[in-house]
């Protein structure tokens, strides 16, 4: 068996690349029967409290202006989070997500099994694309390490 | 035989950011009494196979896609969608009926982002009828509760602009710790067997009834919720139903007092003592009722206890 790295790469996201996606496309070559995914992003929680009550009140007079007194208390929503999960895709169909707010992962994707998640099958060659759904950056930056290898048998 | 059987119709798992596995979340459904569920993964239908493997109790297999702009509930559906690349909403709910799923709204009022990210209903749904169902109450009391309320209100104004709507209850299942309410669930009206194609059935068709332990069962010359009558002079016979609410006696207490009827424009048209009854209406053309069972919970207040979905006319 042989691991080789077939993508590496850090992100660096804001504020406004909240609700979006980033996209990492990488080749998967003939052979490979398992890819792993090691994922990180850092940080995960606003520690800035002045900063989240003012968040947590626009979010309150956004979402429910009628209700504003009745959420007398913001320190439940406390601390707000980033969240940036992942979803994966074969050069062929959607292979599953990950939607979790772990600040660190590691997935493996193969024929016999596949991280929760993932949906486990054959490890086509081609051009896949990992997706970062960044639902929401609430820190001034926000850095995503992505390490994606492939295992083939010799 | 028709029966009413209580479900959970909202459940995450490790599959994605639940705290227990398929195999927990069932044992923990079974020991709460429940007949039924729909397992909701965020994003994903790996957790099914499990399901299948394990299950002794009914399972419907769902996904909740949680997009940045409301998270939309699919069962039972053939295909899944790209949820991260909505740009006509309308086209995706398409997509997912077209498949042979069902389409749902969750929580539609509760806070979103970055709160909880995208968990407010912003798309513009251009046609309604492509909504099955809405979850209308989400774990926790329902009056207390600002996004219960409100996905209350919202659904009735869509019963009364003519669309036919399920109402369900979810309690968003993560995890077995920390749950308020636990007997509370959607009770879904089944003839026979509950199996998960009964369960779809029921939501399609209306038979639900959210409630915190008793239900109603009504009965209108053999039609019930979910059923069009014809509309002019109508009996309802009404018969209440505390088992489920008994078996949860030691983590809280109910204590029904008041049926009330409401039809279009959140009016009520009945309002009387709880307890078995027959009660006769002069029902509308072009409308619906829908029975609210209300009363004390834990010794207190006047709380909304169960709620059924409409029987229209």
């Amino acid at each position: 068996m042989a691991e080789i790295i077939l993508k590496e790469t850090e992100l660096h996201l804001s504020p406004e690349d909240s609700k979006s996606n980033r996209y990492i496309s990488f080749t998967v070559p003939e052979g490979t029967e398992k890819l792993f995914i090691t994922y990180s992003y850092s940080p995960k929680a606003l520690e800035d409290k002045e900063k989240s009550y003012k968040l947590i009140k626009e979010n309150i007079l956004r979402d429910a202006p009628e209700d504003i007194e009745r959420y007398t208390d913001y320190e439940v929503f406390m601390p707000l989070k980033n969240l940036v999960t992942l979803s994966l895709d074969s050069p062929t169909e959607f292979r599953g997500a990950a939607h979790r707010h772990d600040e660190s992962q590691h997935h493996e994707i193969g024929e016999q099994f596949a991280s929760p998640g993932f949906l486990k099958g054959k490890i086509n060659e081609g051009q896949w694309r990992l997706s970062l759904n960044v639902h929401a950056v609430v820190t001034e930056v926000c850095t995503c390490k992505v390490k994606i290898e492939g295992e083939t048998e010799q | 035989m028709k029966k009413w059987y209580p479900c959970e119709l909202h459940c995450h798992t490790l599959h994605s950011d639940g705290s227990f596995s398929v195999k927990e979340l069932l044992a923990t459904a079974e020991a709460r009494h429940l007949s039924g569920i729909c397992l909701t993964d965020h994003n994903t239908v790996s957790g099914w196979e499990e399901a299948e493997l394990y299950a002794d109790i009914p399972v419907l297999k769902g996904t909740e896609y949680t997009t940045y702009h409301g998270h939309i509930l699919s069962l039972n559906a053939e295909k899944t969608i790209d949820c991260f690349n909505i740009s006509d909403i309308d086209k995706e709910l398409k997509a997912i009926r077209e498949s042979g799923g069902l389409v749902g709204m969750a929580h539609p009022y509760q806070l979103g982002t970055p709160i909880c990210t995208g968990g407010r209903w912003d798309y513009d749904v251009k046609d309604y009828s492509l909504i099955n169902y809405m979850e209308i109450w989400s774990e926790g009391e329902m009056l207390m509760t600002p996004a219960n309320y409100r996905a209350k209100s919202r659904w009735l104004s869509l019963l009364d602009e003519g669309y036919r709507i399920t109402p369900t209850f979810g309690r968003d299942w993560h995890r077995a710790e920390g749950n308020k309410l636990t007997g509370a669930c959607t009770f879904l009206l089944i003839d026979g067997e509950i199996t998960a194609e009964k369960m779809k059935t029921a939501i399609k068709e209306g038979r639900t009834q959210l409630s915190l332990g008793i239900f109603m069962s009504i009965d209108t010359d053999g039609k019930t919720v979910g059923d069009t009558v014809k509309c002019g002079k109508t009996v309802f016979n009404i018969t209440l139903d505390s088992s489920r609410a008994q078996l949860f006696r030691s983590e809280y207490t109910l204590y029904p007092e008041t049926i009330r009827v409401i039809t279009k424009g959140n009016t009520a048209v009945y309002e009387g003592k709880a307890a078995d009854c027959s009660l006769t209406l002069e029902t509308e053309e072009n409308s619906y009722y829908i029975f609210e069972l209300w009363g004390k919970l834990n010794g207190e207040g006047n709380h909304l206890l169960a709620l059924t979905g409409a029987i229209y006319t």
